[in-house]
C-alpha cells in the first residue's frame, strides 16, 4: 500500500510520492498549490485561481478568500462572503485539491491516495492536529503519522543525498539546523543525530516574518516611490484589483531580482486619476536589500536566539538545511553563509518540495517517531521519576501509549497534591539528576488533607494518542479528586534506515500500547520498608517496584515496618492496593489481621 | 498247466483259502489282491479235482488240474481263482490264444458266471493279465473285451456318465469324477439280488475302483502317477478317513499287505513332493527373483520418480523465479513508465509556465510601449529577461 507524503504548508500544498526508490513530486505547472481557497456565491476555488484573487498579504480570512485556513484550525466558524464556514471545511477543500489534483496526472493516477503522512509546523498544538487530522478523514485520506516539517525536510535531504549512511554516520552527535523559510511562516528546528536517529533538541518559528510579509513591505514601499516620483498625493486612489496585481508584481521583482541587479515594477493602469496613471518604479537588489532587509535580519536572529536559548553557537551547528521559497533569496543565502560559513549552508535546490519529499521518504521508509527526552515527574526533594523513556515508539494512526502509575502523597496537608510533568533538556534515556529541565505542564490534585502522609494512594495515567498529544490524568483514591493536562509540544526523533540506537527501544510500552508495564497494586514509593542500606536509593524516594528483599520476616523487622508493609502491599486475593475503595475481599484490620497470621508474624505491640 | 499266484505276504494271507468253500465268506486278501465273496463255481470245469486250477500254495500229491486250452476255459479258471493274481505259462497263453475266441453261447455262460461275482473280485485281474500278453493280441482283445462287457453290465458301472468314460467317449465324465460317482455307489434292490450292504458294499465299491483304475491305466494309458493318485482320491483316502482314532489308524498302517504298491504310490508321491518341492524352490527362486528385481525396479522407479520430482522442483523454481523475474520486470518497467510520464508531465508543466510568463511579461511590455510616453526599458528589460529565460529552456531541453 502506497503511502503519500503530504505537506499541508502555510501558503503552499503538495504531495509527494516514492516509486521505486525515486521521489515524485506533484507540481502545478512547476509550482506547488497554494493553500487557498475562495467563496464566491455557491462557487468554491482553491489553488492557483484563488490565489490570484488575494489582495494583501498576511494570513486568514481575506474577503472571500482565505489564505492558509490551516492557520484558522481550532478557531470558531468564520464568517466567509456571507456565510458562516468551518475551517475543517475549508481545510478538507484544499486537500482535496491536492488529492484531486494528484489522481489527474498521469504518474498518480494508479495511487490510492488514501493514506498520507502528513507534515505539520512545530508549533501546532495537539488540538489543531486532531481537526487537520478530522480534515484530512472527510477528504478521504488518513493520516498514519504525522512528522514536524523540518525534521521532513531534513529526513529527506539526508535520504536523498548521495551516501546516506556516510553521512549519517559524518553527522553522527552534531547539531543540525532546519531553516525552514516559507511564505507564510519561519520554522527553525534544531536537531541532533544520535546513533542514526535525528533528535528534535529545540524548536522555534514565527509567522511575523513569512515571505507573503516581504511582498506586502515591498509593494508598499514601491508605491510609496510612485507616489513620490508621479508626485502623487495619498488621495489618489488606486483603481480596483491594481493593488493586487502589484502585489504579485512586486513577489516576481522579488524572485527576478535574484538574478538580476535591477528591475523595473510596472502595472498599468494603477493609479485611479484622470490619466489613468500606470505605476513603474525600477528596483535595484541594493533597494531590496534596503526594503526587506530589516525582516531578513529578523528572521535570521530567530536562529541566533534559538541557538543562545538552547546553549549552543553557530560555530556548533554542522549543517544547516535551508529550505522553504525564501532562501533562494541572495540576501537570505549571504546572511546564512555569514553566519555558518558557506561550507555547511546548504540550501535545497528543490526547497519549496523539500518538506513534501521528505514526508514521501518517510511514508516509503515506514520510519516511525520516537519521544526524544524524557517525560518525568517531579517528586519531593526535587527529585524526578521517569513516566515515559525516551526511545518508545510514538502511536501511528488508531493507537495509543498508555502508561499507569501508583503514588503516595507526601504532604496533603494544604488539600492539594502537586504533579509537575517535566522534561530534561537533554535527548535520551540518561540523564542527569541535575540536567535543566523544561516544565511541561502541571496539574493540582484534591487529596484527603487529614490524611497522614504516604497514606493516600494516587493514580497517574499518562496517554499519547495518534495526535502525539501527551494527556496526563491524575486521581486521587480517597478525596475522589481528579485533573487532567496536556501536553502539546514534545519532541520527536526521527529514526533513520539502518538505525541501531542504544535507546531507540529503551522502555517500550505493550504492543497494543494499552498494557502497562506495572502490575495492579505494584508500589511506585517506597517508604520504611526497607531495613537494610541501600545507597542506589533515598529514603523516602521513589522505586518502581517493591524489592520483596528489603523485607524479611526472619529478621523479625520493627512493627513499623510491618505495619507499612502490608498497607502498601497489594491486596493479596484481588491484587489491588490495600486502601483501593474496589478492594472488597475484606476490611483493611481483618486483611491485615489475616495476613499477619498467614506469615507468621509477631502480634503488634 | 501250471498257475501260480504270487506268494501271500501276510500270515493272513497264508491261511487264506484257496479253494472254493461252501460257505460264502469275506476272505481279506492282500494289497492288490480284490476281496472276494466266496460262491460256488459256476463252470463244471473247475470244479473239484476235475479243474484245472493249479496253486503253489496246494499241498504235494494232490493231482494237478487241467490247463485251459480255451479261452472260456482260462476265464472260468479266472473265476474260480476268486481275485487272486493270475499267472499262464507261456505255452498254456500260446494254446488259449489259439482258441480265443467265445461264441455267444460261451460268452453267455461266461457273462453269467461274472454275474455271481458281485463284489467284481475277478475282471481286474484278467484285465491285469491281458497285459501280460502283448504279443498276443487278439487274445489280449479278448480278453478286454469280455471285461469290458463284464464292466458294462455291472450295476456299479451303470451310470451313464460312468460308461461314457468307460467308453472314452466325449459325453464321459472326466476319470477323476466318474471314479467319484463309482466310489459313491450305492446298491440298489433289484429282483435277483439283494442289495449289498456293510462291508460288501465297500468290498465291492473297492474292487470297483481299483478295477476301473486299472481300466483307465489299459486304455488310456495313464502313468503310475495318474493310478496312483486316482486310487488315492478313489480308495485310499476316502478309506483313511473311516479311520475313527489312532488305533485305528496305527492298525490300518501295520495291517498293510502288499508293500510294494504301498511302496510304488508312496514312492510317486515322494517323488512327485520332491518335484513339488523342487518346483516350489524353484519358484520360490523365481519369486525370490522376481521379489529382488521388483525392488531393484522399485528403487529405480522411486529414485525416477525422486529426479522427477527434483526436475519437478527445479521447474517450479525456475517457473517462479522467472515470473518473480518477469514481475520485478513488470514493476520496474512500471515505475520507469510512471516516472517519464511524470518528467514528461513536469517538462510541460515548466514549458506551459515558462511560456505563460514570458508571454504575459511581453504583453505588459507591449502595454507599456505603446503608452502615450513609452516606457521603453519596462519593454526592454522584459524583452531580454524573455529571451535570457527562452535562452535557458532551449539549453536546457538540450541537454535534456
Amino acid at each position: 500500500m502506497t503511502v503519500v507524503g503530504f505537506d499541508f504548508g502555510t501558503t503552499n500544498s503538495l504531495a509527494s510520492v516514492v516509486i521505486g526508490d525515486e521521489v515524485i513530486t506533484f507540481l502545478e505547472n512547476e509550482q506547488p498549490i497554494p493553500s487557498v481557497v475562495s467563496f464566491e456565491g455557491g462557487k468554491v476555488e482553491v489553488g492557483r485561481k484563488a490565489h490570484d484573487k488575494l489582495t494583501s498579504a498576511g494570513l486568514g480570512v481575506q474577503g472571500s478568500t482565505v489564505r492558509s485556513p490551516k492557520t484558522l484550525l481550532g478557531r470558531e466558524e468564520q464568517l466567509i462572503d456571507g456565510v458562516r464556514r468551518d475551517p475543517v471545511k475549508m481545510v478538507e477543500h484544499v486537500l482535496d485539491h491536492v488529492r484531486r489534483f494528484v489522481l489527474q496526472t498521469k504518474a498518480g493516477r494508479e495511487l490510492p491516495m488514501d493514506r498520507v503522512v502528513a507534515t505539520i509546523p512545530v508549533n501546532m498544538e495537539g488540538h489543531r492536529r486532531a481537526l487537520l487530522r478530522q480534515a484530512f478523514r472527510q477528504a478521504g485520506m488518513s493520516v498514519v503519522q504525522f512528522v514536524h516539517e523540518p525534521l521532513a525536510a531534513l529526513y529527506g535531504y539526508l535520504r536523498m543525498s548521495e551516501g546516506t549512511s556516510d553521512l549519517i554516520r559524518r553527522y553522527d552527535g552534531k547539531l543540525l539546523l532546519v531553516f525552514d523559510w516559507g511564505g507564510g511562516t519561519l520554522d527553525l528546528t534544531l536537531c541532533r543525530v544520535l546513533n542514526g536517529l535525528l533528535v528534535q533538541v529545540a524548536n522555534d518559528g514565527t509567522e511575523e516574518v513569512g515571505g507573503d510579509v516581504f511582498d506586502e513591505e515591498l509593494r508598499n514601499e514601491v508605491e510609496k516611490r510612485s507616489r513620490a516620483e508621479q508626485g502623487l498625493g495619498d488621495d489618489v486612489e488606486v483603481l480596483p484589483e491594481a493593488r493586487k496585481r502589484l502585489l504579485h508584481e512586486c513577489e516576481k521583482a522579488k524572485i527576478r531580482l535574484s538574478d538580476r541587479s535591477t528591475w523595473n515594477v510596472y502595472v498599468d493602469p494603477y493609479y485611479q486619476d484622470d490619466k489613468q496613471s500606470d505605476l513603474q518604479v525600477n528596483l535595484s537588489r541594493d533597494d531590496l536589500q534596503d526594503i526587506v532587509g530589516h525582516l531578513v535580519k529578523k528572521g535570521v536572529a530567530r536562529i541566533e536566539r534559538l541557538l543562545e536559548r538552547e546553549g549552543f553557537s553557530t560555530a556548533s551547528v554542522e549543517l544547516c538545511l535551508a529550505t522553504g521559497g525564501m532562501v533562494n533569496m541572495p540576501m537570505v543565502k549571504n546572511r546564512l553563509d555569514e553566519l555558518f560559513g558557506p561550507g555547511r549552508v546548504h540550501v535545497s535546490r528543490r526547497s519549496a518540495s523539500a518538506i513534501a519529499e521528505g514526508a514521501a521518504w518517510v511514508a516509503h521508509d515506514q520510519a516511525r517517531l520516537h519521544l526524544a527526552k524524557n517525560v518525568e515527574l517531579a517528586l519531593a526533594r526535587n527529585s524526578y521519576m521517569p513516566l515515559l523513556q525516551a526511545g518508545i515508539e510514538m502511536p501511528i494512526e488508531r493507537e495509543n501509549r498508555r502508561e499507569r502509575f501508583d503514588l503516595y502523597c507526601v504532604d496533603p496537608s494544604d488539600g492539594h497534591g502537586k504533579f509537575s510533568l517535566v522534561s530534561p533538556h537533554r535527548p535520551g534515556p540518561r540523564v542527569l539528576a541535575n540536567d535543566q529541565r523544561r516544565p511541561l505542564c502541571n496539574m493540582l490534585l484534591k487529596v484527603d488533607g487529614k490524611a497522614e502522609p504516604f497514606r493516600e494512594r494516587l493514580a497517574l495515567e499518562v496517554n499519547i494518542d495518534e495526535n502525539l498529544v501527551l494527556t496526563a490524568t491524575a486521581w486521587s483514591l480517597n478525596q475522589k479528586g481528579r485533573a487532567v493536562a496536556e501536553v502539546h509540544d514534545l519532541e520527536f526523533a526521527l529514526a533513520t534506515p539502518g538505525a541501531r540506537s542504544s535507546w531507540i527501544n529503551a522502555n517500550l510500552l505493550g504492543d497494543d500500547g494499552e498494557v502497562s508495564a506495572h502490575e495492579s497494586g505494584d508500589l511506585s514509593m517506597r517508604s520504611n520498608i526497607a531495613s537494610r542500606e541501600d545507597q542506589s536509593l533515598v529514603p523516602g524516594e521513589v522505586q518502581y517496584r517493591h524489592n520483596p528483599f528489603y523485607f524479611r520476616v526472619e529478621q523479625y523487622p520493627p512493627q513499623i515496618q510491618v505495619e507499612e508493609r502490608l498497607y502498601y502491599e497489594p491486596c493479596a486475593m484481588c491484587g489491588r492496593a490495600s486502601n483501593d475503595p474496589l478492594c472488597q475481599c475484606a476490611t483493611p484490620q481483618q486483611a491485615v489481621s489475616q495476613v499477619s497470621e498467614h506469615q507468621g508474624l509477631r502480634p503488634s505491640a | 498247466m501250471d498257475i501260480s499266484g504270487k506268494p501271500p505276504a501276510t500270515a493272513a494271507d497264508a491261511t487264506a483259502p484257496t479253494t472254493l468253500g461252501a460257505t460264502p465268506i469275506e476272505v481279506l486278501k492282500p494289497e492288490g489282491q480284490d476281496k472276494v465273496l466266496a460262491a460256488e463255481p459256476a463252470s463244471p470245469a473247475l470244479k473239484g479235482e476235475g479243474g484245472t486250477e493249479v496253486s503253489k500254495s496246494e499241498p504235494a500229491g494232490k493231482k494237478p488240474k487241467a490247463e485251459p486250452e480255451t479261452l472260456e476255459q482260462f476265464i472260468e479258471y479266472a473265476y474260480g481263482r476268486k481275485g487272486q493274481p493270475l499267472t499262464l505259462k507261456p505255452k498254456v497263453v500260446k494254446q488259449v490264444a489259439q482258441n480265443a475266441r467265445l461264441d455267444d453261447a460261451a460268452l453267455s455262460r461266461l457273462l453269467q458266471l461274472a454275474s455271481s461275482d458281485t463284489l467284481l473280485a475277478v475282471p481286474r485281474q484278467i484285465l491285469l493279465l491281458s497285459q501280460e500278453v502283448t504279443d498276443l493280441p487278439s487274445l489280449k482283445a479278448a480278453l478286454t473285451s469280455f471285461v469290458a462287457n463284464v464292466m458294462l453290465r455291472h450295476p456299479v458301472f451303470s451310470d451313464a456318465g460312468v460308461q461314457g468314460a468307460l467308453r472314452n467317449l466325449p459325453e464321459g465324465l472326466p476319470p477323476a469324477e466318474a471314479l467319484a460317482r463309482v466310489s459313491a455307489f450305492e446298491s440298489a434292490p433289484s429282483a435277483e439280488a439283494e442289495p449289498l450292504k456293510g462291508s460288501d458294499l465297500r468290498d465291492l465299491r473297492q474292487n470297483a475302483v481299483r478295477l476301473f483304475v486299472t481300466w483307465l491305466a489299459v486304455n488310456r494309458s495313464l502313468n503310475s502317477e495318474e493310478v496312483s493318485l486316482l486310487l488315492f482320491q478313489g480308495v485310499w483316502q476316502p478309506a483313511a478317513k473311516d479311520l475313527a482314532d489312532d488305533n485305528a489308524r496305527l492298525r490300518a498302517l501295520t495291517d498293510i499287505g502288499q508293500a510294494a504298491g504301498v511302496g510304488l504310490a508312496c514312492q510317486r508321491f515322494r517323488q512327485q513332493a520332491i518335484e513339488a518341492q523342487a518346483q516350489q524352490a524353484t519358484a520360490q527362486r523365481e519369486v525370490n527373483g522376481l521379489r529382488d528385481s521388483l525392488s531393484a525396479s522399485e528403487t529405480r522407479l522411486s529414485g525416477t520418480e525422486q529426479q522427477l520430482e527434483s526436475v519437478k522442483e527445479e521447474l517450479q523454481a525456475l517457473r517462479e523465479s522467472s515470473s518473480a523475474e518477469l514481475e520485478a520486470l513488470r514493476r520496474q518497467h512500471a515505475v520507469e513508465k510512471t516516472h517519464l510520464q511524470h518528467e514528461l508531465e513536469q517538462l510541460r508543466g515548466r514549458l506551459v509556465k515558462r511560456l505563460t510568463d514570458s508571454v504575459e511579461m511581453l504583453e505588459v511590455g507591449l502595454s507599456a510601449l505603446r503608452k502615450d510616453t513609452p516606457r521603453v526599458p519596462v519593454m526592454v528589460e522584459r524583452a531580454e529577461h524573455v529571451v535570457d529565460a527562452l535562452r535557458v529552456e532551449v539549453r536546457e531541453l538540450g541537454e535534456e
